[in-house]
């Protein structure tokens, strides 16, 4: 009986509208990416933008034409996003401690708050009944980056033991052209080392109805930050540390109509952000030195239950507990706490034929103080003659609490924030052609959004920046997707790509009194793309990898001036691979043709870089 | 859909071999004329610090001198200028350096570095400056000809402004963030002549601006720090006899923060207000109290949108010129008014116009 039921750790699947508002990334991206962190899969293979200091440093998300606080990134249902920063450093996960990575958006995204933009969902799945599971890959490039994983375990028919650790190092010392010296002159990057390694043991057992899983994500990190290009001649140190051990449990019943699951999950993260000059004598002047800990509580129970005919009702409540000890909260050392209390509901179903209807609403209490209830309603409509080709049409209507460190960062942090509020309209386009040797699936995707209260730290007189709900952002823009594959005779091929236009702007009489209404918001590109190629010929494979980002905006200026806007860049990244037996071996060329480009302003980025790839699996 | 993705890849392909080369730009030949430089600050590790040049003659402005002359920019928090007849001198904070540039052309000829927290530079003779530091606690000694630090002259606070009186530099001791247990609430003597520490006087919480009356008086605006107890004052002091002349307090959430003169020395104007707003206050140095009718009302200007003031200055013939550095992510302006408060004319400068220099 239970062979049946799919069973997979990523609770938000919902069988209904697997599809709509939703995609995700293939399997086989994920499997070739092992060793790479999100940020970079993202980019590459997916329409997020991500924004990047450099390997080994902080990378951000956007999308949608959002910022990365409106990106919710949920591992197994759990927000990953920092209670104190309210986003996620996608450079910090692994794809390694991943087994499935999906993006929503829109209407999907109402489960929670926070995910204004979208939600990027990374899951934990294991399959029973494999037996012994050994797999270890080893990577060493081009300066001095070495990457070593392995996961060991047991899979028996109701049980699994799974753990996997990792480390990953680089001196990360590229040459580059500095351009803001003068003159401009070859330059090592100094000071942007960095270490990280962790571990995720996971435990799944799985009895008569039910399932209980069991897994620790623990990661340590090391990571010293490089000097803006201008200021590269400054003795300055500059690091951060960014350790966590992430845990969650979760019981899931199953019974023939429906099933319930109950899950809590504990998180406990602690960042120091060190920065320190010197003296005339010599003495060091600590310039910041930031201490973080977070200690985060969630309890989910949510329940699945079909109702009448195709009917289906899905329910959540969940109760978070963040607290948070920060050095820049100012006097108040003993910390701050925050609860939240969310109430969820979603009914769908068949309205018509070939005419779905989801609807939702949830209710959240802030600290004993309802934030109000947020709708949505999505139509999905597959179309009767063509097979393979739907529309889904969707509105929805989200929040996003601020940050604690909007609420009480010393000096600036503002207590009388409000959550910012957004409406979506979201028009999806789906066609899906299968063949015995082609399938091709291509998606496009229309989204405007408006976004009120959006919060902006702005300046005040008293030399200091303090939040405000002072912008009102639309979003809007479209994506297309593209991926087709073909097989013939031993020959496989594969093409996929994004390509994203976004056009974000702030509308607020804020905005208009500085002229700065109708303008781009800085760093989110009007235009990026990406796209892959892949020729696999018996055990051997060929990839290819194109990334582009069209110029970005650093200020409201209009001017062209290189300080106050990037120019567009693109990438393109080649592998050549084969498989031996229970070995893969793999080489490696990122930025093959070598291109100087900045993703922030004057932060100097690896030209060409090799990379050998070797993988054992039992 | 199938067309779109090829484009991409067309346009992938050949993108691949341009790359982004900065260098074909000219390097753009200047002779600067009287005028004015505007110093923009641009936005903290953004390094979008820029130089402007504004002739009052012809009303013309030139934005991004340094970036054009050089191709490289001016780097990270541009403080302030100096200027004499060796060159002209750009500090800037947050990329810990001073520019040394012809002071016609423009053109880098040296960099001094291996600096704290550089602010302001105070030029004693060709051979010899001083350059106060935020998070060094006294001032750099350099020669502005060979561009090399000489020494040091331990004040035991950190640094900002500073007045030159006869055989004594001046300055003030405006943080103490960087160096706690340190005061932010004295100005400092320095003898030129033994680069020695000699005396010090108590004012109240961040000394900001310092300047030299017609009397041979200096005149010191205190911010009075952000933390309470605010103490925002104004103080006259005798700098022979180290005597405080006079003393006027500035009302509870007032935050004086720019303070200049006129070149008789006898009118100062000093940008005061409270939260969000700072007004163009003018003062007679003979005044016994501070005035509370603004000069220049930031809230209602010639086009009746409010300003955000940051820095005033006053030209040889009386003109007054006030930054208005907007919402700090765009480039800001700079007013022109005359000697009677009468609006003449704006120009865009930078990215949060900061320093003023008359050349």
């Amino acid at each position: 009986m239970l062979e049946n039921i799919e069973i997979s750790a990523s609770y938000i699947n919902n069988k209904v509208q697997q599809k709509t508002m939703e995609r995700k990334i293939d399997t086989a991206v994920i499997k070739r990416l092992k060793t790479v962190s999100l940020s970079q899969l993202l980019i590459q293979h997916s329409p997020v933008f991500i924004k990047t200091y450099g390997p080994g440093s902080t990378a951000s998300a956007s999308f949608r034409g959002t910022t990365s606080s409106h990106t919710l990134v949920l591992w197994n249902g759990f927000q990953l996003n920092s209670p104190t920063l309210g986003e996620v450093d996608f450079s910090m996960i692994p794809v390694f401690f991943t087994d499935e990575i999906s993006l929503q958006w829109g209407s999907k995204t109402s489960a929670n708050s926070g995910g204004l933009g979208g939600v990027v969902n990374i899951a934990n799945n294991q399959k029973f009944n494999e037996g012994l599971i050994l797999d270890l890959r080893q990577t060493y490039g081009s300066f001095n980056t070495w990457g070593s994983y392995l996961t060991v375990g047991y899979s028996a028919k109701n049980f699994i033991a799974r753990v996997k650790a990792y480390r990953n190092s680089s001196d990360n010392d590229f040459t580059y052209t500095n351009i803001a010296t003068i003159p401009h002159q070859e330059m090592k990057q100094k000071n942007a080392d960095f270490v990280d390694y962790g571990f995720m043991p996971e435990v799944q057992a799985r009895f008569k109805n039910s399932l209980l899983t069991f897994v620790s994500w623990n990661q340590f990190s090391h990571r010293n930050y490089p000097q803006i290009m201008p200021n590269v001649f400054n003795n300055t140190k500059e690091y951060a540390d960014n350790d966590f051990s992430r845990n969650f449990l979760s019981y899931k019943y199953y019974w023939n109509s429906g099933r319930v699951e109950v899950k809590s999950s504990y998180f406990h993260e602690v960042q120091t952000y060190f920065l320190e000059s010197y003296t005339s004598n010599g003495n060091p002047v600590t310039q910041n030195h930031s201490l973080n800990k977070s200690d985060v509580f969630r309890q989910i129970i949510d329940l699945q239950q079909d109702l009448y005919k195709s009917w289906k009702l899905y329910a959540k409540i969940q109760w978070d507990n963040e607290k948070v000890t920060s050095s820049n909260y100012g006097l108040t050392i003993g910390g701050k706490t925050r609860n939240i209390l969310s109430f969820y509901a979603a009914v769908d179903g068949k309205i018509y034929k070939d005419l779905d209807l989801r609807m939702t609403l949830r209710n959240d209490i802030v600290d004993d103080k309802s934030v109000g209830f947020f709708p949505t309603a999505t139509l999905a409509y597959r179309m009767p003659f063509v097979k393979g080709l739907s529309f889904n049409l969707g509105y929805s209507h989200n929040y996003r609490n601020p940050s604690l460190n909007d609420l009480y960062w010393n000096p600036g942090g503002n207590e009388n924030l409000k959550g910012e509020n957004g409406k979506t309209v979201d028009f999806d386009i789906n066609y899906l052609y299968e063949n015995l040797n082609f399938n091709l699936d291509l998606r496009t995707g229309l989204y405007y959004s408006k976004v009120k209260d959006w919060i902006q730290w702005v300046p005040t007189t008293y030399r200091y920046w303090m939040p405000k709900n002072v912008s009102e952002v639309m979003a809007r823009g479209a994506e297309f997707h593209l991926k087709a594959n073909y097989r013939y005779a031993l020959w496989n091929f594969t093409l996929s790509g994004n390509y994203v236009y976004s056009n974000t702007t702030d509308e607020s009489e804020y905005a208009q009194q500085y002229d700065s209404d109708g303008k781009q918001l800085i760093y989110i590109p009007k235009h990026h793309a990406n796209a892959f190629a892949e020729v696999r010929w018996k055990t051997w494979n060929l990839n290819y990898t194109f990334e582009f980002t069209g110029k970005r905006t650093t200020s409201m200026n209009d001017d062209d001036f290189f300080a106050y806007d990037l120019p567009y860049y693109t990438l393109h990244h080649l592998s050549l691979g084969k498989q031996l037996k229970k070995f893969r071996l793999e080489f490696r060329i990122n930025n093959l043709t070598n291109n100087d480009y900045q993703t922030i302003l004057w932060r100097a980025m690896p030209g060409r870089s090799y990379e050998v790839y070797l993988e054992f699996k039992l | 859909m199938k067309k779109t993705l090829f484009n991409i890849l067309l346009l992938g392909i050949l993108l691949a071999f341009v790359s982004c080369n900065l260098d074909d730009k000219n390097l753009q030949d200047k002779n600067i004329a009287k005028g004015l430089f505007i110093l923009n600050e641009g936005t903290f590790t953004y390094a979008n610090s820029s130089l402007t040049f504004y002739d009052p003659e012809t009303d013309t402005v030139e934005n991004n001198l340094f970036y054009k002359v050089n191709l490289a920019p001016l780097g990270d928090v541009a403080n302030s200028m100096a200027i004499d007849e060796n060159g002209m001198y750009i500090v800037v904070n947050n990329s810990k350096y001073v520019y040394k540039v012809d002071e016609k052309t423009l053109k880098y000829e040296a960099k001094l570095d291996g600096l704290t927290s550089p602010r302001h530079i105070m030029l004693i003779d060709k051979n010899k400056a001083y350059l106060s530091d935020q998070e060094s606690t006294g001032l750099w000694i350099f020669n502005p000809e060979t561009m090399q630090k000489t020494g040091f002259v331990e004040t035991g606070n950190t640094t900002e402004k500073m007045v030159r009186v006869g055989n004594e530099v001046v300055v003030t001791n405006w943080s103490n963030y960087y160096q706690p247990g340190t005061s932010n609430s004295t100005i400092q003597f320095v003898d030129i002549t033994t680069d020695k520490l000699v005396d010090e006087m108590d004012v109240t919480a961040e000394p900001h601006s310092i300047v030299l009356d017609k009397n041979k008086n200096i005149w010191v605006l205190c911010s009075g720090g952000y933390m309470p107890p605010c103490e925002p004052a104004l103080f006259c002091i005798n700098p022979k006899t180290r005597e405080v002349l006079k003393r006027f307090d500035f009302a509870e959430g007032d935050y004086p923060s720019s303070m200049a003169i006129d070149k008789a020395g006898e009118n100062l104007y000093i940008l005061n207000g409270g939260f969000g707003a700072l007004d163009l206050y003018k003062m007679s140095v003979d005044a016994s109290e501070l005035p509370t009718v603004p000069f220049v009302n930031s809230q209602q200007t010639m086009d009746n949108s409010p300003k955000v003031f940051s820095t005033v200055a006053v030209s040889e013939d009386g003109d007054i010129y006030l930054t208005d550095v907007k919402n700090y992510m765009q480039n800001g302006d700079v007013l022109r008014y005359d000697s009677d408060g009468n609006f003449v004319t704006k120009f865009e400068a930078g990215i949060v116009p900061g320093a003023i220099m008359f050349n």
